[in-house]
């Protein structure tokens, strides 16, 4: 038994190599990019390492607006989709058999189709001449189409559409996990649906809905080609102005220290979530 | 008292229903519009025509991106098979210290932004002098991957019982062949799935291919991307995003039906 | 046949087996008992070559196996989960070991048809595990073992994963079966009713170390530590307080008449000991005469048909008889009992059988 232990970890050699050369290293070449100067085209490679990159993001207000655009679209989505992905989740965890892997494949969907499968559809959707905007005029509920295309508005849908399923996932799976006899408890004792739903159910599936929405916040700011196509370029987020900065204006400075001022808020979404709860359960223990 | 509560659940199923056909609307809305007889996208169709179609069968360069893009999507499965599937192995059964970093590592692709990811990389391939090699763009593809295989296999490996393996031995096979007749049936759909994870997620990828793909290795959403941009939306494509839509959902109802994959969600 | 000598296993800092030795004969059954964590499941893993030892031996006929690999060992081992391959059919599970000892088809067909009758489960032979009863599941890891002709069959807790009344019929059935083969045997156990039924020696362990190695009879009339007598027999054995002063024997305080005293009580040196007593040798004394007897309250009383349990207590302390027949008792009503001390054991303040000093 002692000697299996070793041989395992060889295992995970290929893969951490691979990690090594095109995971870790990329980031520490972004790192090391932020902090070079830039001059009208031209990287300069060399001394004197320089911070004008994260200098010029704070100094234009542009770009911090563009971080308060990006953070604020992805709490609006992060909160839609709890909304919707509940009761979803919910249905599809009391639900049984081919009924529910019907429900699993279906929710599974677009995440494997891809996400240009799934915007090209948004986009057809959404145009004035679009679906959406007929059915809400032939419904009377509008009297002119609504222009979804290019702003923040279509950007939400489309990141509501894509994202979903990862809100809708961790949540069933914390349904899931409530022992069918505390329900069957909270019956006994006395309590009817809606109490039992909300006294019980809710609170025990908390941890799915905090993971899922956090999920859906981070894939919400990492996000770039729903905002960029649904967005018509017109809605400037984090992703798309580290796009724009890279490939067409070429300041790879610039798109770097972007890249890590990205990174160092997802980070930092990270240990919130990750912290903060093992910080209260020890409060609780001690 | 029995009618209040019938009328609430069949309220709250219809709400349920709506939001997951909003969830797919997009796909249907792009197989219906490919069969629209006209230039723009229309959902729902008013005329029918298979004409685009046609013209997807006869587009040259969407035709080899689309191979380019099943290539890559090939060989990536097959190198997510051959290194992350060792790697879930090693994590069920390594050091803890190790393993508990390593896990970390393996699933940062789902939380680091991949734009980040594709600018670093287009960077360090082009300081390298290698852009637009074909094995680092399907290794790419399989990190992105990875998280999948690893929270795939590693259920399937944490509900196999090792004591199988065991039992195995005691009856003379030696390490090598307990693993070829116990373990590997029994991981076996967990690592088909894994595979079409694997398969299906470099196939439709896109950002990470966006920076380090070069003009004669275009895969095919990074070819659908382009031409959105330039051109704005083409009902050819759709003809060809409705192919891969039906493509998807067959091997979805197979995977669903031969390995359980809704299990590992 | 197999011997386990100076057997010593230690994870970190926690001694699991200390120095054990047990001699097992050719197609003897030998039981290991014990509570969980007493080492005995460590000594079975050793053996069948799944965990490396810290020290000593293990040898089968004479040649050691420690330097082996599981799989070279040639030991059957039925696993208490029984551990059939979920994706092979009964039939294939069976031929697997022969399978991997390279056995040509034929033969392989007629082993297996062999071992499957053996454990009368021919007509099962296509079903798959999980199409099994638990019962059914271990007569195929039995015939499993059976058609490798393995020299030594260890089983790990074999019974416990199986309900009372199945228990006890499978028991008869491994018995017969290994009296039948005429296979070396080990099994692990921490039922000691399932020791005392199978086992033709029991060697018991508690804490890594083994307490007493013998017949179940001897353990059970002659246990060489108060351990060994409360482990064996239910309900448990009762411990007196026995006090020798003067050349008297007194019990719990009570004194003991000089007729009533037994040998042993007359030739022990003066002191404090404990005197194990069994339940069934506690009667009521109408039914018993010339032995030591007591006035107590009875506290509860178990009718279970064919016997009867009386609880009392004496100064606070809690005893148990088992009297063979039902009597009309109420809690809390007098009564007279006779103990039996010819059949007491008397431990001395370590709890070593002293007569064994």
């Amino acid at each position: 038994m002692k000697k299996s232990v070793n041989k395992a970890n060889f295992m995970l050699i290929p893969l951490t190599i691979v990690f090594i050369i095109l995971f870790i290293i990329p980031f520490i070449v972004l790192l090391y990019y932020s902090f070079l100067s830039y001059k009208s085209g031209q990287v300069i490679p060399t001394t004197p390492y320089t911070i004008d990159s994260y200098a010029k993001f704070f100094e234009d207000s542009f770009y911090p607006r563009v971080i308060g655009r990006t953070i604020g679209i992805s709490l609006l989505t992060a909160v839609i989709c709890s909304v919707l992905g509940y009761p979803v989740a919910y249905f599809i965890s009391k639900c049984r058999g081919y009924a529910k892997t019907i429900l699993l494949v279906v929710v599974i969907l677009p995440l494997v189709a891809g996400v240009m499968v799934q915007t090209l559809g948004l986009y057809g959707m959404l145009t004035s001449y679009g679906p959406i905007n007929n059915a809400l005029l032939a419904l009377g509920i509008i009297k002119e189409p609504i222009e979804f295309l290019g702003t923040a508005s279509g950007v939400i849908i489309g990141l509501t559409q894509g994202f979903l399923p990862y809100m809708i996932l961790p949540v069933m799976n914390s349904i899931q996990t409530i022992p069918e006899n505390v329900l069957e408890a909270a019956d006994n004792l006395g309590a009817n649906g809606l109490q039992r739903f909300l006294r019980i159910t809710l609170p025990l599936s908390k941890s799915g809905v905090i993971s899922g929405f956090v999920l859906v916040f981070g894939c919400c700011l990492n996000s770039y080609t729903t905002p960029l196509l649904l967005g018509r370029g017109k809605v400037a987020v984090i992703g798309t102005t580290i796009y724009q900065q890279a490939m067409q204006v070429y300041n790879w400075p610039f798109a770097s220290a972007i890249a890590m001022l990205l990174i160092a808020l997802v980070l930092v979404v990270f240990c919130i979530t990750n912290i903060a709860p093992r910080k209260a359960a020890k409060r609780q223990e001690g | 008292m029995k009618r209040k509560k019938f009328i609430s659940k069949t309220i709250f199923s219809i709400i349920v229903i709506l939001i997951l056909l909003f969830i797919v609307s997009p796909m249907i809305a792009v197989v219906g519009a490919s069969v629209s007889n006209t230039e723009y996208f229309q959902f729902p169709p008013t005329s029918f025509s298979l004409r685009w179609y046609k013209e997807a069968f006869q587009n040259r360069e969407h035709i080899n991106s689309l191979a380019s893009s099943l290539k890559i999507a090939v060989c990536a499965m097959l190198a997510g098979d051959l290194l992350c599937i060792p790697a879930c192995f090693a994590l069920t059964r390594g050091s803890r210290k190790i393993i508990k970093k390593m896990q970390v590592l393996f699933m940062a692709p789902l939380f680091l932004p991949m734009i980040a990811l594709g600018v670093g990389l287009m960077l360090w391939l082009a300081k390298l002098g290698i852009r637009g090699n074909f094995w680092t763009l399907v290794l790419a593809h399989v990190i992105v991957a990875t998280p999948y295989y690893i929270r795939v296999v590693g259920t399937c490996l944490a509900e196999f019982d090792y004591g199988l393996v065991d039992a195995a031995n005691s009856l003379g096979a030696t390490p090598v062949k307990a693993f070829f007749y116990v373990t590997l049936p029994s991981i076996a759909p967990g690592i088909i799935v894994a595979s079409m994870f694997g398969f299906m997620l470099s196939f439709s990828e896109l950002i990470i291919t966006l920076f380090i793909s070069v003009s004669s290795l275009t895969t095919f959403p990074v070819r659908v991307y382009s031409s959105m941009v330039t051109e704005g939306l083409n009902p050819m494509i759709l003809a060809y995003s409705t192919i891969i839509i039906i493509i998807v959902l067959i091997v979805s109802v197979l995977a669903e039906k031969f390995a359980h994959w809704s299990k590992y969600f | 046949m197999l011997e386990i000598t100076n057997l010593s296993k230690s994870y970190k800092t926690n001694q699991v087996l200390k120095n054990t030795n047990i001699v097992v004969n050719d197609g003897e059954m030998v039981a290991l008992l014990g509570p969980s964590g007493s080492g005995k499941t460590t000594i079975l893993r050793i053996v069948a070559g799944f965990i490396e030892a810290n020290d000593g031996d293990v040898r089968i006929d004479g040649e050691s196996i420690l330097d082996l690999e599981a799989y070279k060992r040639n030991i059957g081992v039925v696993f208490q989960n029984y551990a059939l391959f979920p994706h092979m059919t009964v039939r294939q599970n069976v031929e697997f070991g022969l399978k991997m000892k390279k056995i040509p088809p034929q033969e392989r067909a007629v082993r297996v048809e062999e071992a499957l009758k053996v454990v009368d489960m021919l007509t099962y032979a296509e079903r798959y595990p999980n199409q099994l009863s638990g019962g059914q599941q271990q007569r195929v890891a039995i015939a499993r073992v059976v058609a490798i002709r393995a020299k030594l069959m260890l089983l790990d807790e074999p019974l416990s994963n199986l309900d009372a009344k199945l228990r006890r019929q499978v028991r008869v059935e491994i018995k017969e079966l290994q009296r039948k083969l005429k296979i070396t045997t080990v099994i692990v156990t921490h039922d000691q009713e399932e020791a005392m039924t199978l086992g033709d020696r029991i060697a018991i362990l508690n804490d890594g170390c083994i307490q007493q190695i013998g017949t179940p009879m001897e353990l059970y009339e002659k246990p060489s530590n108060q351990f060994v007598a409360g482990f064996l027999g239910t309900p448990s054995i009762n411990f007196f307080e026995i006090e020798k002063k003067n050349g008297r024997c007194s019990i719990e305080g009570i004194t003991v008449p000089d007729s009533c005293m037994s040998d042993i009580m007359k030739k022990m040196p003066e002191g404090e000991y404990v005197l194990g007593l069994r339940p069934e040798h506690i009667q009521l004394s109408e039914h018993a005469d010339g032995a030591f007897c007591i006035k107590v309250n009875a506290s509860l009383v178990e009718n279970l048909g064919s016997e009867t349990l009386i609880y009392f207590q004496i100064s606070g302390k809690k005893y148990c008889s088992k009297v063979s027949h039902t009597i009309r008792l109420e809690p809390g009503e007098e009564m007279m009992i006779a103990m039996d001390i010819n059949h007491g054991v008397v431990f001395d303040k370590a709890g070593k059988n002293i007569r064994a000093l």
